[in-house]
Formats: structure tokens, sequence, C-alpha cells
């Protein structure tokens, strides 16, 4: 199971995205990779746009060793934005995502998206 | 993304609604349409005294007619190109923030002469919402106004040598910035409509960009 807490639930542009993920798996298996992205998509009447912003990985070693236990991340969201916005024709969502690979055939990879809103800095 | 530039001058940011690169670039675009409407023509016409008939006569008419509308107005822009130079808009600051207020002015010289009757000048100032999506093969844009405000229209006295319009804009701190996607935009316009009879009747339009960054 993965939790992810933000430290704020509203981020201005130009700032950091900090907090801190946390997980529980019921085997002792190191993941192949555990990633997290942050990124805007766009829903409503036009054709979906998305853009990753950025990505970073963990080290699996010490993501399995950290079961149970706080893992700060950061993000630095860009000064352009967007900033979260729900319009009449449009919606702008930000999003984290979190990815576990898992190693084997069997075993199913972990994919969770967090949201939370970016708003504008102020002057 | 798709939104102009303004050139940084003494005076503030300087936005040019260039009608001489506008003919520069659609001469050649102009001249093929015409070659093309002329041509459809000429077989309507052919067509009609081959064999008259209602549909022959109704083709050769909407045609005709098409071609006129569209000749006259390649004549009214070429008229508008003659008589005035580029609008220029400019604005102490750039690019705007929500929550500012500040001034616009917009200028529009004559190349020769003065004013022949008065007329009037008037703009709105909107933030709308474009997208553009698929049906089947066919590709469509909608737009939706968010905001928008009317702005006073002034009288220009008859036999001056520009048309100055001085205005106060600004943008509520709980309204959108700019966002530019490829499918998805919101945008902020400043449209501004010149009515002088025997001398220009346009609207025209600049994209301004709004930063996300609320001025306290």
């Amino acid at each position: 199971m993965i939790q992810v807490k933000f430290d704020h639930s509203k981020v201005p542009v130009g700032s950091d995205l900090t907090g801190v993920i946390r997980w529980h798996s019921d085997k002792n298996t190191v993941p192949k990779k555990v990633t997290l992205s942050i990124k805007w998509r766009t829903e409503g009447r036009g054709e979906t746009d998305r853009e990753v912003i950025e990505t970073m990985q963990i080290d699996p070693d010490h993501f399995a060793l950290s079961q149970g236990e706080d893992i700060p991340f950061s993000f630095a969201i860009p000064r352009e934005g967007p900033v979260t916005y729900n319009g009449r024709l449009i919606r702008v969502l930000w999003s984290m995502t979190v990815f576990i690979d898992m190693p084997g055939v069997f075993r199913k990879d972990e994919k969770q998206d967090f949201t939370f809103n970016v708003i504008p800095r102020h002057a | 993304m798709g939104l102009p530039t303004p050139e940084s001058r003494p005076e503030g940011f300087v936005f040019t609604n260039d009608v001489n690169k506008f003919w520069g670039l659609s001469t050649l675009t102009s001249v093929i349409v015409i070659g093309v409407v002329v041509i459809f023509l000429c077989v309507a016409i052919a067509i009609f005294l081959d064999q008259p008939s209602i549909g022959s006569s109704f083709f050769l008419i909407c045609m005709a007619f098409s071609q006129i509308c569209i000749v006259v107005g390649i004549i009214q822009w070429f008229i508008v190109w003659l008589r005035l130079k580029p609008g220029i808009l400019v604005i102490p600051s750039y690019p705007l923030r929500l929550g500012e207020s500040f001034p616009i002015r917009y200028s529009r010289y004559l190349r020769n002469g003065q004013t022949p009757n008065a007329g009037t000048i008037s703009g709105t100032w909107r933030c709308y919402e474009w997208v553009q999506y698929t049906r089947g093969t066919e590709t469509r844009t909608l737009t939706e106004t968010i905001w928008k405000t009317e702005l006073p229209s002034i009288s220009i006295e008859q036999g001056v040598r520009a048309i100055h319009y001085e205005m106060q804009l600004a943008i509520g701190p709980n309204l959108p910035p700019s966002f530019e996607a490829k499918h998805n935009r919101v945008r902020w316009e400043l449209q501004l409509k010149l009515d002088f009879p025997r001398l220009v009747k346009e609207n025209t339009t600049f994209l301004v960009h709004v930063e996300p960054e609320v001025l306290e």
C-alpha cells in the first residue's frame, strides 16, 4: 500500500512540492524500480494535453528497507505553471504518480496517483 | 506558444498589429484564391451556356456572389492598408499579473491626410477559454468567454492625423492566468473597434500574457 502526505495541499508556482511517501508490503520483496513523477493534464471538452514536469527515482534497496517509514521527496513546480484550474470547458489537474516496479512475472506492479493543487504565487 | 512577444521600448512594451506583414504574406494567397474562384466561375458559366437549367443558374449565382464577396473583402483590406499605418498598443509593464490595473495606449496613424469624418473607437477586454477537439475526421474548436468588460466608446473628431485611445484596464485577482497548450488555452484579449466612415471600420485584437502571479 502506498501512502503520500503532502506538506501543503496548495503549492504556489515557483515553489517546491514537498512531502513524504510511505510504503507497506506483505512480502519482503525489493522492488526493481521506484519512480515518482509530477505532471499536469487537462480534462474537459478539448483533446487532452499533458506534460510530465519532473521524474525522480528512489533507490529500491533503501525503499524496501524503509518500509513503514516516511521517505521525504521534493519537486520544483515551474514558475510559469500552469495553475490548477476548473473552468467551463477546461480543467487543469496536477498529480504525483508513484510507480513501484516489482520483480518477477507474477508480482503486480503498484501505481497510484495523488492529486495536489498549484496556485498563483503572490508578488 | 502562440502569443506575440512585444517589443521593449522606452515608452513601454509595444505590440504592433502589422497589417504590412499581413499583406506581404497574404498577397500571394489572395491571388491564388481569386484565380481559383475565377476558374470555378468560368466552369459555372460554361455549364450554364451548355445546358441552361435552374440548377446551373443557381450554381452560377452562388459562384458570382462568393467571388464578389471575396473581392470586396480584399479591396476593403487594401483600402485600410493604403490609408492607415499598423496599429500600436503600448503597455507600461509586461507580462501582466493577476490583480493588476494598468493603462493602455492604442495609436493608429494615417499614412496621408486627415480623418475625413468624425468616428468612434471602443473596445472589449476579455478572458476566454479555447479548446480544440475532433469529431470523426473533423477538427472543431470551441470558445467560451469567462469574463469580459466593455470599454467606453470615445469620439474622435474630424481632421486628425492619428487616432489615439487611452484606457485603464484591470485583471481581477481571482481570474485565471494565461494558459497555452496544444488543444486547450486560456487567453486574455484586447479587442478594439474602429468605426470611421469613409476611412476604416475594423476590429483589431491583441493577445497578452497574464502571469500566474497575484499582485498584493
